[in-house]
């Protein structure tokens, strides 16, 4: 029997589904309640949130809780095999582009303060960490935002964590992590978004194990100035990336490394995140363009449903 | 009267000798070119996103193969359903 929830978390919709033998509806209900505990360490957007008091505190060696830790080391992995593409030091580029405030909030307002900041980049060789104490120390005029890094890594916790009970997929604002296969064997059956559609799915996956996430560009973006704006920043430019790719979706062993992934397609544009995909044996990959093609990884025949 | 008929003899001789002349260039053509032929491939059509096959001529052996040339890869489909089943959840960007 699989039991179903559905909230708010993160400033995104969150689904978890659990499939056990019979009505378990009790480990569910936990689900709201980590990802309150996690928003409240991990958010950017709360002025209390230990994330917020960290980047307050650059120059100055803090000792973090095993979630911040935890989250820091995810991005650092992530930063190192993306080759710095996907980093959270692009807090200052975020602001700078406009998104100084929840998307929520965003969208209500049609003037936003400027930054004169330059945005700083690179991370993992820049701060210091001490694991024995789980102390961190960021550069000076470095700031953090873990974004979907941290959306990622609490789908896989809370997956993981619900595994004690029975098979479980976390949706985590696209970001999905499967522990395992239904009862009856079975993969999951995971809808792809067209992102020029949103109540139709382009493609249907059959996804037994570990994680698929969506990039892109399609839904939180604004405008500035007169320009589009989006969430996605090119670490390269400091400025949201220019790309041919309107959202990349991307299968992984894990949601942490999909959701790197798929950033890493659509920031590299369709032919270099393409070959990228094709490259990494543990990946497979369908990117939508602009113009509304579809490109495929060969591998995710693996996992399309047809 | 004579002459005449000598002409029709005359024509009629040309278009043996062309006809001839035409047998033997097949003929020949044939032969060559079934020597030169290299064989046709018939396993690793990959599959390939170029829509533009290298197109060869031939006149005499084997006729060419078909390649199919595929954008998406193949699907094998999964464990007979025959309707897609229901999404339980969607993937997305952030929302």
């Amino acid at each position: 029997m699989i039991n179903k929830l559905e909230f708010k978390a993160m400033g995104c919709h969150m689904f978890a589904a659990l499939d056990s033998p019979e009505e378990h509806s009790l480990p569910l209900e936990q689900v709201p309640g980590w990802f309150e505990a996690w928003e409240q360490s991990l958010s950017r957007f709360r002025e209390t949130s230990e994330l917020t008091q960290f980047n307050h505190s650059a120059g100055i060696p803090i000792q973090v809780s095993e979630t911040l830790w935890d989250v820091l080391q995810v991005a650092l992995e992530s930063e190192r095999l993306s080759f710095g593409l996907v980093t959270p030091a692009i807090l200052d580029a975020l602001v700078t582009a406009g998104y100084d405030r929840t998307f929520d909030q965003l969208t209500q307002t049609s003037s936003y303060l400027r930054m004169d900041r330059c945005a700083s980049m690179g991370f993992g060789d820049e701060v210091f960490l001490d694991e024995s104490t789980r102390t961190v120390c960021l550069p000076t005029g470095m700031h953090l935002d873990f974004g979907g890094v941290a959306k990622g890594w609490a789908a896989d916790q809370a997956a993981r964590k619900l595994s004690v009970f029975g098979q479980a997929l976390v949706n985590a604002g696209g970001d999905i992590a499967i522990s395992g296969p239904q009862s009856s064997g079975e993969g999951w059956p995971i809808g792809i978004t067209d992102p020029f559609d949103s109540e139709a799915n382009l493609e249907i996956l059959i996804i037994e194990q570990g994680g698929v996430a969506t990039s892109g560009r399609d839904y939180r973006r604004w405008q500035r100035d007169g320009m589009w704006q989006h969430h996605i920043i090119d670490p390269r430019m400091g400025m949201p990336a220019q790309t041919d790719v309107l959202t990349a979706t991307v299968i992984a062993p894990s949601t942490v490394e999909a959701e790197m992934a798929a950033k890493v397609a659509l920031i590299s544009g369709s032919e270099a995140g393409l070959a990228w995909i094709e490259s990494n044996p543990v990946l497979a990959g369908m990117l939508v363009l602009e113009d509304g093609q579809r490109v495929y990884s060969e591998r995710i025949s693996d996992y399309l449903w047809s | 009267m004579q002459n005449k008929s000598n002409f029709k003899k005359r024509d009629d001789i040309k278009v043996i000798i062309t006809a001839v002349a035409l047998s033997l260039t097949l003929a020949f053509w044939n032969l060559f070119s079934t020597v030169a032929q290299k064989p046709v491939p018939t396993t690793n059509l990959e599959p390939t996103v170029s829509p533009m096959p290298q197109v060869r001529i031939l006149l005499g052996g084997p006729p060419p193969k078909t390649t199919i040339f595929v954008s998406k890869p193949n699907v094998a489909p999964k464990r007979n359903q025959q309707r897609a089943p229901q999404p339980i959840t969607k993937t997305r960007s952030s929302k």
